[in-house]
């Protein structure tokens, strides 16, 4: 009789727990920011997918798990090592987003996706997106999104310039009660797989160091038009076909031909721009690594608390914890554009505002350098409560 | 009219009858090539690296890959790990007259749009070396981002987008596919 209590015991704690963990946004970012020709255009697109991200799990009120590699991190190793090791629950969300080289084998034209070169021209390195997919698959997340900004082939030319809605959000980014709704549609009631790139097969994608990828500007921008609408309700399929639209549009300008290939399934609906890739993906659950520590974490657990009292004292423990021996650090607040300066505060400064503002509901880390003297510089982005 | 007088005056007409002729003689070897080099070429790669590779007439064609960890036996001939795999030939000099009026001659080759980038590797797959008695370049073909470059001494010293992407392409891959069909036919004999 006892064993059969404590497996009641058991099986309502782990209920319990499962009910208690937060529903949380992995977000994997590969980005080939040192490439000497498409370096600085990547690190544009790296540092608005950061803040993008970051404004979507602020939005639906998902906890934000960052995997970001760059430079000499985005490479084969650590993309095969991360995704078989991601700890992922069935209501979790992945986002994967790559931008950098790509190329497609000439062989294997059943795959409409590409293969991303990661930081690197030696091809042994490259890692094809269906087999990201595959992975990420497994881990059996609701809703998987795979986006990559790169070449699918060995055609190229062409130039791109975009100034649309996002390079006007000048401001710290507010959470507008429709603005969650729209973006708590797309991102946590369907679940499946959205599977997008930058252009289709025999196609190159192309970037500038203004705005970075002309795919990724257009995808950001459109996904924040679409979530500010109060006229209508967001769903992938339209966003997708917009994206597909409009980065068509902005290259046509240049005479460049490029056309995103996508493939959205959705609760049981297979859509795609043109065939479906032929691969399968099969569907079981797997776990294990720690969620990463740092600055961006302990300002959005600070955040989180809800007595004023309790976050200064969490604010003073960052100041011992993130930088210590009085080490000097200076925060820039930068509006959604990333390009705008809202604020510049020294550490304290930064972390009384927040330890005493409580309409700021998320930050958003965007860069962390460190200068000569060991002073560091962050860059970051600001959610607030309407 | 003294004797003097008229070896002078024929002496005269002799010179004026020559001078034309003279006029319309040929240039030297090395003017002619000057004066079709491109003058972008001489102000992006200069005036030795020019003449190596508009007049030189042995070029070897190699074919190359990529390495993650080259060896001391490879030979290394660009920064990012491509090396020398096999010596497809020497280069005919119709060949090497197309390469030169389709690449080397055309200014547009030199021209590189800096307000984009695309996104395709760069992975030189063709070496063609220029030798001129000790002096010594190398042209790198990638197909991928349709670039070529410059290399002198294991420095790439220019890099930038060929004008003819047709031309180029051809050319490439008639030496792999010859290299390809020499290999399987020594596999078979």
């Amino acid at each position: 009789m006892n064993k059969y209590r404590l497996f009641i015991v058991v099986c309502l704690s782990l209920l319990l727990w499962q009910g208690v963990q937060a529903q949380r946004i992995h977000e994997i970012l590969f980005c080939n920011t040192i490439d000497r020709s498409i370096g600085k255009s990547v690190e544009i697109d790296n540092d608005r997918a950061l803040d993008e991200i970051g404004c979507i799990g602020g939005y639906i009120g998902y906890e934000v798990v960052e995997h970001v590699y760059q430079g000499k991190d985005c490479t084969r190793k650590n993309l095969i090592n991360l995704l078989e090791t991601l700890d992922c629950s069935n209501k979790d969300i992945i986002f994967f987003y790559y931008s950098g080289h790509g190329v497609h084998a000439n062989t294997n034209f059943e795959d409409k996706l590409p293969q991303m070169c990661m930081n690197t021209n030696i091809e042994s390195q490259f890692v094809p997106v269906h087999l990201v997919d595959e992975m990420l698959a497994k881990k059996g997340p609701k809703l998987r999104i795979i986006m990559t900004d790169c070449c699918n082939s060995i055609d190229q030319s062409g130039i791109v310039q975009a100034k649309d809605g996002l390079a006007m959000e000048r401001g710290v980014t507010v959470i507008k009660s429709t603005h969650q709704a729209n973006y708590r549609k797309l991102f946590t009631e369907p679940s499946g797989s959205v599977i997008v790139t930058s252009s289709k097969l025999g196609q190159s994608s192309i970037g500038n160091t203004l705005y970075g990828g002309c795919f990724s500007y257009a995808f950001w921008d459109l996904l924040l038009k679409e979530c500010s609408s109060t006229t209508g309700t967001p769903t992938w399929n339209d966003l997708m076909k917009k994206v597909q639209e409009t980065t068509v549009n902005i290259a046509s300008r240049y005479n460049h031909p490029q056309e995103p290939y996508y493939v959205v399934n959705l609760n049981g609906n297979n859509s795609s721009s043109t065939n479906a890739p032929s691969y399968t993906t099969p569907n079981t659950t797997e776990p294990a690594e720690p969620a990463p520590d740092g600055f961006g974490q302990a300002i959005n657990q600070l955040l989180a608390v809800s007595d004023m009292g309790k976050r200064a004292k969490t604010a003073s423990d960052i100041r011992r914890k993130c930088f210590p021996d009085g080490q000097e650090a200076t925060v820039i607040t930068v509006g959604r554009n990333l390009k705008t300066v809202v604020d510049y505060e020294d550490i304290d400064t930064y972390l009384d505002r927040l330890s005493s503002n409580k309409k700021i509901a998320r930050i958003n880390v965007i860069k962390d350098k460190t200068d000569t003297k060991g002073k560091r510089f962050f860059t970051v982005t600001e959610m607030r409560n309407e | 009219m003294t004797k003097r007088m008229l070896y002078g005056f024929v002496f005269f007409m002799l010179n004026i009858l020559l001078m034309p002729a003279c006029n319309a003689q040929p240039a030297d070897h090395t003017a002619t090539e000057a004066s079709t080099i491109p003058a972008v070429a001489i102000q992006q790669l200069g005036d030795s690296l020019c003449h190596l590779l508009f007049t030189a007439d042995t070029v070897n064609v190699y074919t190359l890959k990529g390495k993650e960890q080259p060896d001391s036996t490879d030979i290394v001939v660009s920064a990012d790990g491509y090396v020398r795999d096999t010596l497809s030939c020497m280069m005919p000099v119709d060949s090497l007259n197309v390469l030169r009026l389709a690449l080397l001659n055309d200014s547009n080759s030199y021209y590189r749009d800096t307000t984009y980038s695309v996104r395709s590797p760069y992975m030189p797959v063709l070496e063609l070396e220029f030798m001129q008695n000790t002096n010594r370049a190398s042209i790198l073909i990638s197909l991928t981002d349709k670039t070529w470059s410059v290399i002198r001494q294991g420095r790439m010293l220019f890099n930038c987008t060929y004008a003819d992407p047709q031309v180029l392409e051809r050319i490439t891959l008639y030496y792999i596919e010859r290299l390809r069909k020499n290999s399987n036919m020594q596999r078979h004999e």
